[in-house]
């Protein structure tokens, strides 16, 4: 080799020495320097991207199977700025298909793509009709051989629009037991309702997973079970007539607001619930406008004051104490004095010698407050508790109030209290307690909980609900005494809650509504509970009208809906009229 | 030394047969790194294909997971309370009164049921003998068993 080149291969060499040095500096820099995590996330970031799988949201069936509750495809349309061709045409397209706005969707699709905008959104909740409308003007675009150009000279194109389909709840029986159901709103979280109470289990369990870039390295996404499904024990066709009488009945009745709710007081299973006013969840939300501070959204599980239907209760505790029977003599005067307080009957009159059956027939104040006073304090509230006021009864439904009873000890709870509450004035209890409280009445005493899950239907596994006691209040006796006394009590009155072929025992409510300056109002809360038939109990009604205007009384307004719901609720539960239903009976 | 250098020309390869051997050399490792390449090439395509299918058929899926659910959704419309009473009075259907009933006692009749949307969850049974003893006992226990049998049991054990 000769001299004269010697020094440029050291230096090459040297040069190309000095660029290994160099990159295995970086390498171990790279290795050490505070931000090489961040240098990690960019570059994973760039490889692979998080994705989120959402799991469909479960099913809500009525006890029969019909769906109640199920998800539709709603499409998010977006416009990937690095392939548009022509912003014109899709601001177009948005501007007929979609009614947005041409001139903000032009401006968005026109901008450059950057760093932080390469693609943006311009529509949401895009229906499944106008998403495929959308797809079809894409394809025709571009299977198009010869399209007309556009006032920027370039040719119409919807290259760069993109359509991303996913999942919403929708509810296919629009208004129907929309109090029980509840709705899911835009971030996917159940409010009101099932929905509500079961989110979890119903939204199910998203994963996060890591999706790579490179499709070499593509691998298979994990399947996610989709969120638990629900089998009510509503019965859909029982649901729409209770919801279509309640509508009408409001309505005749000029009342504010109404539920009725239908019971198995053998299981506690709840056939119906209805409430109005009524909303379509779909349109979630109309709620704000809908509800004002006396109305709630499930008027079934709300607080109020129930008046006389609550001398059921006041009654069998009497009767099950000892305290009195059905034919214990009360000699009505007109009024009676508890805690320094007098109080009358509801037409102010006397009613002179009367037995315990009178007394119920006749809703007599005097005699109801006369019986607490002798139960006694102690034990009248004792047996209110033992039929659950006070508490939550515990149906799957979330928003359950609790109700109120002011109880001795109490900083506010006086002796004319005592009186009062025995007829069902100052004491807040909800409709869905005082069904729950009556099933006791009904199913020879023993009280269950009322439940509106029949079943769980969760990663291909059914799971029944079964049902369950909640206490036994009263004896089988008791309740056998007072159901009869109940029945009699209406035969007696020729009430216009009865029911051609079918025994049933009911009682009327009517009650005064408190406001902040007492019972200053001339508007009441119409009731009627009532259950048959009387031998072998299969349902128990329980109305309430909030506010009606043609007639205070429940005797008037609220029992002749309950005939209107028996007469059909007996057809649809196939039973048969008593003397056909005993003669199949017998051997 | 002259000799010694005859005999190593002798011995020795021509200048062409060595630069053909260099260039073969060469060659050889060239066609082994194009192979190497190829079959790398061929490799990741087919993967990278196949991934993208993965990928397609992933979107498929999706696809048909929102069809099955708006169609779900579609007929729970078409089925729903309102519609069905509406084509039922269409079809000149009237809602029935308790009194024009006939009631009539079927033998074997079963009221409606509720609905099974999937098999009642079971509980779970552990059973504790799926390995049959004679993959985990000794052979020491074999013995002491085979000698403190039952009479019974070993003529059970006879053909």
């Amino acid at each position: 080799m000769r001299t004269g080149y010697s020094y440029r291969y050291t230096a090459v060499g040297g040069l190309f020495l000095a660029l290994a040095l160099a990159l295995l500096f970086q390498l171990v820099r790279l290795q050490v320097i505070p931000d090489k995590d961040a240098f990690i996330k960019k570059e994973q970031a760039f490889l692979e991207n998080i994705q989120i799988i959402e799991p469909a949201r479960g099913l809500i069936y009525d006890r029969s199977g019909h769906i109640l509750a199920a998800n539709t495809t709603v499409y998010e349309v977006g416009v990937d700025l690095q392939t548009v061709q022509n912003p014109e045409t899709i601001a177009l397209t948005a501007s007929v298909e979609l009614g947005l706005d041409y001139y903000e969707v032009f401006g968005l699709v026109s901008q450059p793509p950057s760093n932080t905008a390469r693609y943006v959104v311009i529509d949401n909740f895009v229906p499944y009709e106008k998403a495929m409308k959308l797809e079809e003007l894409k394809s025709a675009f571009a299977d198009a051989t010869q399209v007309q150009r556009s006032s920027n000279g370039k040719p119409h194109s919807l290259v760069g629009l993109e359509l991303r389909g996913h999942l919403i709840r929708s509810y296919p029986e629009d208004e129907l037991a929309y109090n029980i159901l509840g709705f899911v709103n835009l971030e996917g979280v159940g409010a009101y309702g099932v929905e509500s109470r079961y989110n979890d289990m119903l939204s199910g369990q998203p994963e996060y997973v890591r999706v790579s870039n490179d499709p070499s390295r593509a691998t298979v996404l994990p399947a996610i079970p989709d969120g638990a499904s629900l089998i009510l024990t509503i019965d859909r066709e029982i649901q729409a007539m209770v919801e279509s009488v309640l509508r009408t009945a409001v309505e005749n009745s000029g009342a504010e607001a109404g539920s009725i709710l239908v019971m198995q007081p053998e299981t506690g299973e709840m056939l119906a619930m209805a409430s109005y006013p009524q909303i379509n969840p779909n349109e979630y939300w109309d709620v704000l406008d809908a509800y004002d501070d006396d109305t709630f959204y499930n008027m079934a599980i709300s607080p109020y004051e129930p008046g006389s239907v609550f001398k059921a209760i006041t009654m069998a505790a009497a009767l099950d104490l000892g305290v009195v029977e059905s034919d214990t003599v009360f000699i009505d005067t007109g009024y009676i004095m508890v805690g320094g307080i007098p109080i009358y009957n509801w037409d102010g009159g006397a009613w002179g010698p009367q037995t315990m059956l009178g007394c119920m027939q006749h809703s007599l104040n005097v005699c109801l407050a006369h019986v607490a006073s002798e139960v006694g304090a102690a034990d009248f509230y004792a047996a209110v508790e033992k039929f659950g006021f006070g508490r939550p009864t515990g149906i799957e439904l979330a928003g359950e109030y609790p109700g109120r009873v002011r109880q001795p000890g109490d900083d506010n709870w006086y002796m004319s209290d005592l009186a009062t509450n025995s007829f069902g004035q100052g004491i807040s209890v909800t409709p869905i307690q005082m069904i729950t409280a009556l099933s006791a009445l009904a199913n020879d005493g023993q009280m269950v909980v009322p439940h509106i899950v029949q079943a769980v239907v969760d990663r291909g596994q059914q799971y029944p609900t079964t049902y369950q006691v909640a206490a036994t209040p009263i004896s089988a006796e008791t309740a056998r005494t007072i159901t009869e006394m109940l029945a009699v009590s209406l035969e007696q009155e020729a009430s216009v809650a009865l029911v051609p072929g079918y025994r049933v025992a009911g009682k009327t409510g009517t009650a005064e509504i408190p406001t902040p300056y007492g019972y200053t109002s001339d508007l009441t809360n119409a009731s009627f509970a009532g259950w048959g038939p009387v031998d072998d109990p299969q349902f128990l009604v329980y109305i309430w009208l909030q506010k009606p205007t043609i007639s205070p009384w429940g005797s008037v307004v609220a029992a002749p809906v309950f005939k209107q719901v028996v007469e059909r609720l007996v057809v649809l539960m196939d039973l048969p009229p008593d003397d056909l239903r005993q003669a199949m009976a017998m051997p | 030394m002259n000799q010694m250098l005859r005999i190593k020309q002798a011995y020795s390869q021509t200048p062409w047969r060595k630069q053909i051997q260099g260039m073969g050399m060469f060659l050889s490792v060239l066609i082994l790194g194009a192979l190497v390449a190829i079959v790398y090439l061929s490799v990741t395509s087919r993967t990278a294909a196949f991934g993208r299918k993965i990928q397609y058929t992933q979107h498929q899926i999706e696809i048909v997971e929102r069809e099955i659910a708006e169609k779900q959704s579609s007929l729970a419309q078409l089925t729903s309370a309102s519609e069905m009473e509406r084509r039922a009075v269409e079809m000149g259907f009237r809602p029935v009164g308790s009194g024009q009933i006939l009631y009539l006692v079927v033998d074997g009749y079963q009221e409606r049921q509720a609905p099974q949307m999937a098999p009642d969850a079971q509980p779970m049974i552990v059973n504790v003998d799926i390995i049959s003893p004679a993959f985990t006992e000794s052979l020491l226990e074999w013995i002491q068993e085979l000698i403190y049998l039952p009479p019974t049991s070993i003529g059970r054990m006879e053909p």
